[in-house]
């Protein structure tokens, strides 16, 4: 049974955006690494390229997510864990060391609450090694507020991150604007426990605010829109999820088009960037997962997105191999090369089973932007809680049902059934990298750097954009924690950043070096 | 009643995991004190004492639990606090191990379920919360 779905290539563009189908033009394969040391990221970033990984996509640990150097007190334990540290452009230099920057098809990062300071830095590093900006793709996430919502690593106050967020996005349309300055996520609010519903509805909501807010700054929506992405989950149910790439479409052009007034079909086309859901992994018999991925990147190709990235099978246990970070690429590589779902554009559509389910998500996506619209709009709905309080409503239902259905391998289990991570840092890196961190510093001139943190501090007291004047500041041979602090003298902490600030470093600590 | 401080120690801020245990520690009668992100071990501490808890249960998915946790133990016996210490998340068995020898009172390793966590929190804090109160007497 079919029925009428409207046409590939045609707003609303629910059936995709171009008769093209995969096998022609393919989605781009990213892949997400990181850890530790620059120079140790950079051996398995060039390991992953030499098997046709097109893209790159860094993993920041948390210190450098949050802005603090690595030798920050509270950076203590966090160093180079989840992802590499980063802190100047020296760093970024290791990090990237013998990758010609126009070589991959972007490079991109999980900078949010430091979207600008992390466009600062590629800033300063095509000034260093003398290539325009406009040569090589740089994709930022930079979208604080579901930071706020779900994700966790805000430094500021929901307004001054936002602020931030937005000088991205002027800066970017005004000198780059083949860059990517935000990835507005659904994705975090997904793995938070929302559900598929709140993950559209809540970007939908989140996107209009940016949109607004970059208006008034006196940026074209319609300029802007071909240069922002979505950031999606992929979960394993694979219809529901394709259902839902399919509402996002939907949603976001018929948001631009009847709200923003915009009429280019490049602008009305999202472009979905989507990663397999993390919370679907499970730990117990691992090997499980690569189907569990499989079908989850399966779902989102079947929904015709523009990008995908895959887990890593073992990282519900740990840091991933370079073995299970390849299979990742392989997946779906295969997905592209060997199954034929490639040759057709959206093959879902007409089945009356998705169309309901796409409709259904587009009307229930909407209530939920609405209902934030009603609470003053993104920004109040999630400075007030009310955002997290609904998603983690549905994480309450979820676990609920988890636990009353346990996924395959996992009824009976317990943590003496999970394997140990074969990857795992060396013990000494922590005190390695502040080392030679804290001598790197040691050794820098101070004139220049001065004079570009003033100049800085002078910006942010006169309210400019920031990002120019952060790059000076990298230039220089400054840090993500030396710009940072410019800001904590003038912006509102985040109140998840007060506490510790307040009492300052502990007194019952050994000092970090001796680590 | 017990009282239950949860934390998330240290940066991360992946705390579904521990927002549902609270829910769930709730819901089986215990009082929660949740407080959230953006803690080190100074902070969780000091509002242990100064909340007068049963027990101490702090969240890491980060991997930094074999710098944390020890420093929460530290201080907790600095400070002379008679509050047991817990720990969970991306904990992997043998790190549970070393954690259980350093003084945890129970470590909920990765691959831990919701149901067992809050059975390992409960447990801990019933045997606190007897001993503080004084010997002999009974749960209420």
């Amino acid at each position: 049974m079919t029925q009428d779905a409207g046409q590939v290539g045609v707003y609303p563009f629910r059936r995709g955006h171009s008769e093209r189908p995969f096998s022609e033009a393919p989605w781009s394969i990213g892949q997400y690494t990181g850890f530790s040391d620059p120079a140790d990221t950079n051996t398995r970033l060039r390991d992953l390229l030499r098997h046709d990984n097109q893209s790159i996509g860094i993993a920041l640990d948390l210190p450098t997510q949050l802005g603090l150097n690595p030798d920050h007190p509270h950076a203590r334990g966090e160093v180079g864990r989840v992802g590499v540290s980063i802190a100047s452009v020296d760093d970024l230099e290791a990090l990237l060391a013998d990758i010609p920057l126009d070589s991959v098809q972007s490079i991109s990062t999980t900078a949010n609450s430091i979207g600008p300071m992390m466009l600062g830095l590629f800033l300063a590093l095509s000034r260093r090694r003398g290539v325009d900006p406009s040569s090589f793709v740089l994709r930022l996430q930079n979208d604080v507020l579901k930071e706020h919502a779900a994700r966790g690593t805000q430094i500021f106050a929901v307004e001054h991150g936002v602020k931030l967020t937005i000088d991205v996005i002027e800066y970017c349309a005004a000198n780059i604007p083949t860059w990517t300055p935000i990835c507005i996520s659904g994705y975090h609010m997904r793995d938070a426990g929302g559900t598929r519903a709140q993950e559209l509805g809540f970007t939908l909501a989140n996107t209009r605010e940016y949109l607004r807010r970059s208006a008034e700054r006196g940026v074209s929506v319609s300029d802007l829109a071909p240069t922002i992405s979505w950031f999606l989950s992929a979960g394993v149910e694979v219809l529901h999820e394709a259902a839902k790439m399919r509402a996002a479409r939907e949603l976001w052009a018929t948001m631009l088009h009847d709200e923003f007034g915009v009429r280019t079909d490049k602008a009305l086309k999202v472009h979905l960037s989507t990663y397999t859901l993390g919370g679907e992994l499970s730990p117990y018999e691992i090997t499980n997962n690569a189907v569990r991925v499989g079908l989850a990147a399966l779902g989102a190709v079947l929904g015709g997105v523009q990008r995908l990235t895959c887990s890593a099978i073992d990282e519900a246990i740990g840091l991933p191999t370079s073995e299970t970070a390849l299979l990742s690429i392989r997946t779906q590589q295969i997905i592209l090369q060997e199954t034929s779902v490639g040759d057709v554009v959206d093959p879902l559509g007409g089945s009356v089973f998705v169309e309901g389910l796409t409709t259904a998500l587009v009307d229930e996506a909407r209530l939920i932007a609405q209902s934030v619209e009603e609470r003053g709009g993104a920004l109040n709905a999630i400075a007030s809680g009310w955002v997290r309080e609904q998603i983690d409503e549905s994480a309450w239902q979820s676990q609920l049902e988890r636990s009353a259905t346990p996924r395959v391998g996992e009824a009976g289990a317990t943590a003496d059934d999970v394997d140990a991570p074969s990857a795992n840092l060396t013990a000494h890196y922590e005190s390695e990298r502040r080392e030679r961190f804290v001598e790197w510093k040691a050794r820098r001139q101070r004139g220049p750097l001065d004079a570009a943190v003033s100049r800085l501090d002078e910006g942010v007291r006169s309210n400019q954009n920031l990002v120019d004047l952060m790059a000076d500041v990298f230039e220089a041979d400054g840090t993500i924690g030396e710009v940072v602090d410019v800001l904590v003298g003038h912006y509102e902490l985040a109140p998840e950043r007060q506490m510790r600030r307040a009492i300052g470093p502990s007194s019952h600590l050994a000092p970090v070096a001796t680590t | 009643m017990e009282r239950v401080l949860l934390a998330k120690l240290g940066l991360d801020g992946h705390d579904r995991g521990l927002r549902v245990l609270a829910r769930e520690l709730t819901t089986r009668g215990v009082e929660v004190i949740l407080l959230g992100l953006g803690t080190d071990a100074e902070v969780v501490v000091r509002s242990a004492v100064a909340e007068d808890v049963d027990v101490i249960a702090v969240s890491l998915l980060s991997g930094s639990h074999m710098t944390l946790v020890p420093d929460v133990l530290r201080i907790v016996a600095d400070e002379g606090a008679d509050i047991p210490v817990v720990c969970g998340g991306l904990i992997p068995r043998a790190d549970a191990e070393a954690l259980r020898v350093a003084g945890a009172a129970g470590v909920a390793a990765v691959g831990t379920s919701l149901e067992q966590a809050a059975r390992l929190i409960i447990d801990v804090a019933e045997a606190s919360h007897r001993r503080r109160s004084g010997a002999g007497a009974t749960k209420p």
